[in-house]
């Protein structure tokens, strides 16, 4: 039982993470970002080129991996979704489905679709917790990667100037514009700090199983869930978001197999959809009339 | 008449067009299915056919995306349940076809009402997440039917016949499909003008003031939906009579994509557009292969394109909607408008309309 | 008399590139002068004030034809991040503050320019301006009353150091009390530092005070202008514009 719970706490910091590019998505750049399946996968694959393929040092593979995500978040916003401006919401959606299917196939094409073992920084990757309760060393970076991303982010939206900024542009961009903002960058970095977190949960993913487009893919996909759980755009919504996915995935699986890995959160998405559509911590965004 | 109904119908009243535009396109159209299968071998009326089931599915498409705005990401999900419920109806109960595919229809309408209903009474976003999860749902329950009742190569389908009337050759499925085509196609032209179709626009346009008019926009959007979900989920059924087997790998999310990019492409809210996105979305992998063909065959480029062509698509249809997103919304129809104004200064006037 | 800050030729907005909702309007702001806009709801003055501050790309708005100057500088269909570098600052009509952030953050909001003390300083002489800000630094600006919202948008204006100011309807939805609160704020900004204003504002008695120039805006165009006090004297537009008691 107690390792049951471990392993869900293990896996809500990974969900944790990949909601977090979610919401932050969302929140700063009015985008409902489809293709972050693909681009928490591109991370992985990207990191695991630096890594395993190159065999470069280790603060060059993650100051590499940070650079070229960061720089494919710009290139998304300037190339893509800059040029949407003005386009309803509908629009934004679809290209980042188009985005989505563009990003595999590039991947698939770069680096085939076997599964891959990366290589390791450490070894001996189990640690014994309790008696008989036990977590891989990912497991444990994985809930400290969430914990650093999660008091950063807070800290970085509460007190920091460009923080600041970019909580005002969410709110109203137009506003933001009239008073000096330079919005695009905001939008800019609204990209880099979701890919990053998106390679983040990626890597910890491929580590804690093995390196394959679809896994990572339909992992980025399902957290979408901890976020709605959240209310989508409460950055706060996602920790308990995580922890109910960490847990009915977990559970599930414990119940019904291991299939059941790749609906829990579906299921949970529908329930929620259901009952409260507008999340835990969202504002009401029922239509009227 | 009230002023809802007054605006709503406002646009009814076209210009009398002269009898030769009037009856230029739809012959047109009429000339191009009587020519097709006489001019093409078997394996190229075999792919039109395919071109001609995507375009149902596309139509369908149309009605939700394209002329309410709504973004769904449940076509995969809605094909694998007309494809599998045409392999338990049609496979395993030994149902006859007709009964099979109004059967579908019903079971479209039906997940259509159940995924919709709750995702729609939020704002429209909430459709694609909706949609999302009926996908993996969906692929995930058909997975676990298809390995527990046959294993893992599928069904295998009875060949599909009407009246005791076999449809067991390209030609029939051609005249088969294009009649329930070109049916779909008047009928969502003609939802496209009702009553309906001019408050899904209005949705679409300008919600705030569809809602004062008192139009519910819940209702609406979800009528659509269903109405879409129903058609997609027909398209499924055919789908699998005419290739005769189902397997669980063919329904994957870039289908869905696939689907969203023919609409796209074709023109977002033009039915027209629709099928020609359809036959450009499933056609481009053939035309892609003959190119290819045309290079050296000893380039060592050639080969590598060959083999991912799978690869190569995907990039493609994505970077296609993104494209067409940003520099033509109204895609290959409104390029073709844009050019038959250009090219012949007569249909100017009724272009400008 | 030299050239003015800002010069507005045939100046015309539209929408969705349909509806024209300012015509060929010419205008001129000189340094120091405050400029006063009249008319009644929709004649297009907001489009007149965002057509010279600049739409976001995200806007349907867009400046169809004409020219905007500043100083002499070409600055047609900017941006409105651009025109806030050169200098103008527009207080919208609806949406000053951003409501989520609370009033200190308002302020932090804005990208000041200069070094660390000069920031500072600017900091505290606006903060001066408008004492309640001190006492209100880590409210959410949502919770503000709305004559505190209007200051608050102005602070942030002028903590980007603006050549012109543009209020648009400042006194809107204001209680008496606050409407004189934020035009006594107004004048003292022209007496003390002699900002250039260019102001839209339905309410005469209050903006006559501090006017030197009127225009009376009437579908999309300027039906009249002159000098405040003779615009606003004037027998047609106490009867027609402003339906005031003759
Ligand atoms: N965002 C907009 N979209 C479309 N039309 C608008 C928009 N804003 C204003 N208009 C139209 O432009 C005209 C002028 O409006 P506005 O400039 O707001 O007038 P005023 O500020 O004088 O009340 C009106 O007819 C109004 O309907
Ligand atoms: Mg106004």
């Amino acid at each position: 039982m107690l390792s049951l719970l471990v392993g869900a706490l293990v896996l809500s910091a990974i969900y944790a993470l990949v909601g977090f590019a979610w919401v932050l998505l969302r929140r700063t750049n009015g985008i409902l970002n489809l293709a972050t399946g693909a681009q928490l996968a591109l991370g992985a694959f990207i990191f695991n080129q630096y890594a395993t393929s190159w065999g470069l040092p280790w603060p060059v593979v993650v100051l590499g991996t940070l650079a070229t995500v960061v720089a494919l978040g710009a290139v998304t916003h300037w190339l893509i979704f800059r040029k949407l401006a003005g386009q309803p919401e509908f629009a934004l959606v679809v290209a980042t489905l188009g985005l989505a299917s563009a990003l595999k196939g590039l991947s698939s094409l770069t680096w085939g679709t076997e599964a891959r073992v990366m290589r390791e920084p450490v070894e001996g990757r189990v640690v014994e917790l309790l008696d008989g309760v036990s977590t891989t060393l990912y497991g444990i970076f994985g809930l400290v990667a969430a914990l650093v991303v999660f008091a950063a982010a807070h800290a970085f939206f509460r007190y920091s100037t460009t923080g600041i900024r970019m909580r005002a542009a969410a709110e109203n961009s137009v506003l933001a514009s009239q008073g000096g903002i330079a919005v695009d960058w905001v939008y800019v970095l609204g990209w880099a700090i979701a890919l990053t977190a998106a390679a983040i949960a990626g890597i910890m993913y491929a580590y804690q199983t093995t390196l394959s487009f679809h896994g990572v893919d339909a992992l980025g996909l399902r957290g979408i869930a901890p976020a709605l759980v959240g209310g989508l755009t409460s950055i706060k919504g996602v920790i308990p978001g995580a922890l109910i996915i960490g847990l009915a995935e977990t559970f599930g699986v414990k119940l019904f197999g291991g299939s059941a890995q790749d609906v829990a959160a579906w299921v949970v998405i529908l329930v929620v959809l259901l009952i409260r559509p507008q999340g835990l911590f969202g504002e009401k965004q029922v239509e009227r009339v | 008449m009230t002023a809802t109904e007054q605006l709503v119908k406002g646009t009814r009243e076209r210009p009398a067009q002269a009898p030769l535009r009037r009856f230029a396109g739809p012959g047109a159209v009429a000339l191009l299915v009587c020519v097709l299968p006489l001019v093409l071998q078997d394996y190229q009326l075999s792919l039109v056919n395919s071109a001609l089931i995507a375009a149902l599915g596309a139509l369908a498409l149309t009605v939700v995306m394209g002329f309410v705005g709504l973004v769904t990401a449940g076509n995969a999900a809605l094909l694998a349940l007309g494809a599998y419920g045409a392999a338990m109806g049609g496979a395993e109960m030994g149902l006859p076809f007709p009964v099979v595919v109004v059967g579908t229809v019903l079971a479209g309408g039906l997940v259509g009402l159940l995924a919709g209903l709750p995702a729609l009474r939020v704002t429209g976003i909430y459709l694609a997440i909706a949609t999302l999860a009926l996908h993996f749902i969906v692929v995930f329950a058909f997975n676990e039917y298809q390995t527990q009742a046959v294993g893992s190569a599928g069904f295998f389908l009875p060949i599909a016949t009407i009246g005791g009337l076999a449809i067991d050759t390209t030609f029939k499925w051609y005249v088969l499909l294009a009649i329930v085509v070109l049916f779909t196609w008047w009928m969502v032209q003609n939802l496209k003008r009702s009553k309906y179709g001019r408050a899904w626009m209005l949705i679409r346009d300008t919600p705030l003031a569809a809602a004062s008019q008192g139009i519910s926009l819940s209702t609406y959007k979800l009528s659509a939906f269903i109405i879409s979900s129903a058609l997609i989920s027909m398209s499924g059924a055919f789908l699998a009579y005419s290739q005769q087997t189902v397997y669980i790998e063919s329904f994957t999310l870039e289908l869905a994509i696939q689907y969203i990019a023919m609409v796209i492409i074709g023109g977002m809210g033009s039915a027209g557009g629709a099928i020609a996105g359809a036959a450009f979305v499933i056609l481009l992998p053939t035309i892609l292969s003959r190119l290819i063909a045309l290079l050296p065959p000893d380039m060592y480029a050639a080969g590598f394109l060959q083999q991912n062509l799978g690869d190569f698509q995907l990039i493609m249809y994505g970077t296609l909607v993104v494209v067409f997103l940003i520099w033509r919304p109204d895609g290959i129809a409104g390029l073709a408008r844009a050019l038959s104004t250009m090219f012949l200064p007569g249909r100017r006037e009724s272009a400008k309309r | 008399m030299n050239e003015p800050l800002l010069q507005v030729r045939g100046l015309t907005v539209s929408y969705g590139g349909g509806s024209v909702a300012v015509d060929q309007v010419d205008l001129d702001v000189h340094d120091g002068e405050v400029c006063l806009v009249l008319g009644a709801n929709g004649a297009g003055k907001t489009s007149l004030l965002r057509g010279i501050g600049g739409f976001a790309a995200s806007e349907r708005g867009r400046v169809r034809s004409g020219k905007v100057l500043i100083g002499g500088a070409d600055v047609t269909g900017r941006p409105p991040r651009t025109m806030v570098g050169h200098g103008v600052v527009l207080v919208p009509e609806e949406n000053k503050v951003f409501r989520t952030l609370t009033v200190g953050e308002n302020l932090r909001a804005a990208p000041m320019t200069g070094d660390r003390g000069s920031r500072r300083e600017l900091l505290d002489e606006v903060v001066s301006l408008f004492p309640f800000i001190r006492e209100r630094m880590d409210l959410p600006a949502g919770q503000l009353s709305g004559g505190e919202r209007q200051l608050l948008g102005i602070a942030r204006a002028l903590l980007l150091k603006p050549r012109l100011l543009m209020v648009d309807e400042a006194s809107l939805g204001l209680s008496p009390i606050a409407v004189r609160k934020v035009f006594d704020s107004l004048h003292s900004l022209v007496a003390a530092k002699g900002m250039t204003l260019l102001i839209v504002e339905q309410n005469v008695r209050a903006a006559r005070a501090i006017a030197d120039r009127a225009h009376v805006m009437v579908s999309g165009t300027f039906a009249l202008s002159g000098p405040a006090r003779e615009v606003l004297e004037s027998e047609q537009v106490r009867r027609t514009y402003l339906g005031l008691e003759v």
